[in-house]
């Protein structure tokens, strides 16, 4: 296992791991927006805007990730493109596959965050919002300051799995060809016939963030706990 | 639509092998799930503790992954290779089923688990003083009250596990997403095939949504009036 | 020996008890003879229910000795199991089997614990039912019912197994004013027949009606054991001067 590391895999892996995680953070939090976003849309008075919102989040849970990946991404991937070539007029400008790759998958768990902030939301009873309209705060100053931190409290050990999700699901784009751990893993196992190893390794740094992320989360809800006292 | 209406017959010849994957893999995992939470209850300790970490850690890692080192790693195993395991482990298909299986293992017992431990520790002495024994207790008390706490969280599961089986084709399987890829790479139509794979997947969920709920209202009757009184 | 140990129905004797290193039952000493009728009352937290969860073996106790119609009671499944076939519970939240009607809920036990044929058991139900005054619900899921009817069915489905004591743990405590009545009348109706009953409650009038002895707790002791006339009257202790202040006013 060491003279593969000496060959230089070492070094590809903490790259792989570099490319998983960062996609892995942005896809987390832009999905947190996306999930804030579509949760407010939901239970705001534009029309329809509820139902397209709960249309979304049934499409993206019944569909495979994979399917949905390769979905937005051929899409996104044409749209960022053309819309590159209509800006800079030269039409051999080509953006990076990873571009279209982090907004699918942050579309694919906007969904899931949607899921987890609506029903935090529907958690967090009228009263509270009538008592932040009472105490003369506005419409926005009650959602910052008395909605989100409870619907946080409410969210944070759902969160925690969303995260280990989002950092599952940049496993699907080893297949679109991101250089990512599993990707890395399978050129590996490929080119040294040593399938064992490479997987391994690959299982080991997932096994191994699984349990920091889990120390994070459990270190995160018991400060939310402490802060804001037992309800 | 001439060959729109192509597509959907190709595609719909993964249709069988789509649905093998799923509920033969469902049916091995719920057992294999049954017995780990099992363990988990009945010897709590330094046992319970070791089946929990190993749940833990095959929850944590990408389906893919399990994939790949059952199908690439284990026919390099003589003991895999040498014996009738080989006739098992020589086909994508059981390699995936396989697969399925313990990442469903995984998260089922788990739900299991939370079920069990959620179980109001009234119900139990409502039966304990009725005089019933140990299974009967769990028959009257336990389990129904597993089935109502743990009941919506497994349907997410199954759904998940649905979805899962849709990764098959990455080891060669062909079923419908691996006839939808098959065609998306020999005409380089991206959309309609895998519009058409989705629209498949959409039907199959839906309908085992609808499955799961009819049988949770036939395993407890009288659903809503019992569930608000809890 | 002024009884036979079978006149005895419930006989506690130095009975202790600890929850880790706190102490909630000291040298409890009871002793219930058949037909008697006990309530015992106490402030929240002095181990009102542990007592009387030992008698059916819910809670397990270190030091001491209970015996139940002669069988002494021992952390081993066989014999809890003899001795709640004799002793029936009724618990403040009811705790029926909320997946099941009120009549599988009363025939459950028969059918499984003791064997009886389904018909018998039905029929023994419906008296039962019939006796609590319920007998149209026997269909319903208890869902479906008020608490004084649920706890009503609470009291039949212990009837039905026949035990020779019946434990009430707070009956009416989560109930609405108006239902209180209804089960404490039910509760009476057994005291008639003639059911030994030991009987957790804050309902004074119900105890001066109905007891042959009341008991108050303080701090997992008994402190104080008398006929409700003279409990309520002319109370010995202090403590129980005080408790009686509180709850009667
Ligand atoms: N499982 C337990 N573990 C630790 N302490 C317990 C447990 N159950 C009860 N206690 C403690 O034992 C004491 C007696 O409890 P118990 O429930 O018997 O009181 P009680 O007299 O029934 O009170 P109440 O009127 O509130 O029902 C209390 O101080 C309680 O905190
Ligand atoms: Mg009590």
């Amino acid at each position: 296992m060491l003279n593969y590391l000496e060959q230089g895999w070492g070094h590809q892996f903490v790259k792989a791991f570099g490319m998983s995680f960062s996609i892995a953070i942005i896809s987390f939090v832009l999905s947190i927006i996306i999930g804030i976003g579509a949760t407010l849309l939901a239970s705001s008075r534009i029309r329809f805007a509820a139902a397209i919102v709960k249309f979304y989040t049934y499409l993206f849970r019944s569909l495979p990730g994979i399917l949905l990946l390769l979905l937005i991404f051929y899409t996104a991937d044409s749209l960022i493109q053309s819309l590159v070539k209509f800006l800079t007029g030269t039409s051999d400008a080509s953006v990076s596959p990873v571009v279209p790759a982090v907004l699918s998958t942050s579309i694919v768990l906007g969904a899931y965050a949607t899921e987890l902030f609506k029903a935090g939301w529907a958690d967090i009873s009228a009263g509270q919002h009538e008592a932040g309209r009472a105490l003369g705060f506005t419409r926005f100053q009650s959602l910052a300051l008395i909605i989100l931190p409870q619907i946080y409290r409410k969210v944070l050990p759902h969160l925690g799995s969303l995260w280990l999700i989002s950092m599952k699901e940049t496993a699907l784009l080893s297949i679109i060809g991101i250089p990512d751990i599993v990707r890395i893993a399978s050129l590996g196992a490929r080119s040294t016939g040593a399938p064992f190893t490479f997987y391994g390794i690959a299982i080991a740094i997932f096994i191994a963030f699984a349990f920091a992320s889990s120390r994070v989360f459990s270190y995160l809800e018991g400060r939310s706990r402490r802060s804001m006292g037992a309800i | 639509m001439e060959l729109m209406i192509a597509y959907t017959r190709e595609i719909l010849g993964g249709l069988s092998t789509t649905l093998s994957l799923f509920l033969v893999s469902l049916v091995i995992g719920f057992i294999l799930a049954a017995a780990m939470a099992f363990i988990q209850i009945r010897f709590p300790g330094h046992i319970s503790k070791s089946v929990w970490n190993l749940m833990f850690c095959i929850r944590g890692v990408p389906m893919l992954l399990v994939l790949y080192i059952i199908y690439y790693g284990l026919p390099l195993l003589p003991i895999v290779r040498e014996t009738f395991l080989w006739a098992v482990f020589s086909s994508p298909f059981w390699c995936t089923i396989i697969c399925l299986a313990i990442v469903e293992m995984a998260f089922t017992s788990e739900i299991m688990r939370g079920a069990y431990f959620q179980t109001p520790k009234e119900q139990i002495e409502a039966a304990r003083s009725l005089g019933l024994n140990g299974f009967q207790t769990f028959r009257a008390a336990i389990f129904p009250a597993m089935i109502r706490n743990g009941f919506a969280a497994y349907t997410t599961e199954v759904i998940l596990l649905c979805k899962s089986t849709a990764l098959a084709f990455t080891v060669t399987v062909m079923d419908v997403m691996g006839f939808a890829n098959e065609i998306r790479s020999r005409t380089l139509d991206i959309y309609e095939p895998l519009l058409i794979a989705g629209f498949i997947y959409l039907c199959i969920t839906i309908t085992t949504r609808l499955a799961l709920s009819w049988i949770f209202s036939l395993i407890s009757v009288a659903g809503s009036a019992r569930a608000e009184a809890l | 020996m002024p009884d036979s140990p079978v006149a005895r129905s419930v006989e506690i004797e130095k009975m202790s008890k600890w929850f880790g290193d706190f102490q909630v039952l000291s040298d409890i000493d009871l002793s219930v003879k058949q037909g008697e009728r006990i309530v015992v009352c106490g402030p929240s937290g002095s181990g009102k229910s542990t007592m009387i969860r030992c008698i059916n073996g819910l809670e397990a106790f270190q030091n001491g000795k209970i015996t139940v119609n002669g069988v002494e009671l021992a952390q081993k499944s066989r014999v809890l199991e003899a001795v709640r076939k004799n002793v029936g519970m009724v618990f403040q939240q009811f705790n029926l089997f909320p997946h099941l009607t009120v009549l599988q809920n009363c025939t459950l036990a028969l059918t499984w614990v003791h064997k009886t044929p389904r018909a018998e058991a039905e029929r023994i139900a419906r008296r039962y039912l019939e006796k609590v005054r319920i007998p149209e619900q026997a269909g319903k899921y208890p869902g479906q019912l008020s608490g004084g009817q649920q706890q009503r069915v609470a009291i039949a489905r212990s009837l039905c197994l026949r035990p020779s004591v019946m434990l009430f743990d707070e009956p009416t405590s989560s109930l609405d004013p108006e239902m209180v009545k209804e089960v404490l009348d039910t509760m009476a109706d057994l005291a008639q027949d003639g059911m030994t009953i030991i009987c957790v409650t804050h309902e004074m009038g119900f105890a001066r009606r109905i007891a042959d002895r009341v008991i108050f707790m303080d701090q997992g002791r008994i402190i104080e054991e008398a006929p409700p006339s003279i409990f309520f009257e002319n109370p010995r202790e202090a403590r129980t001067r005080r408790f009686l202040e509180q709850v009667l006013h």
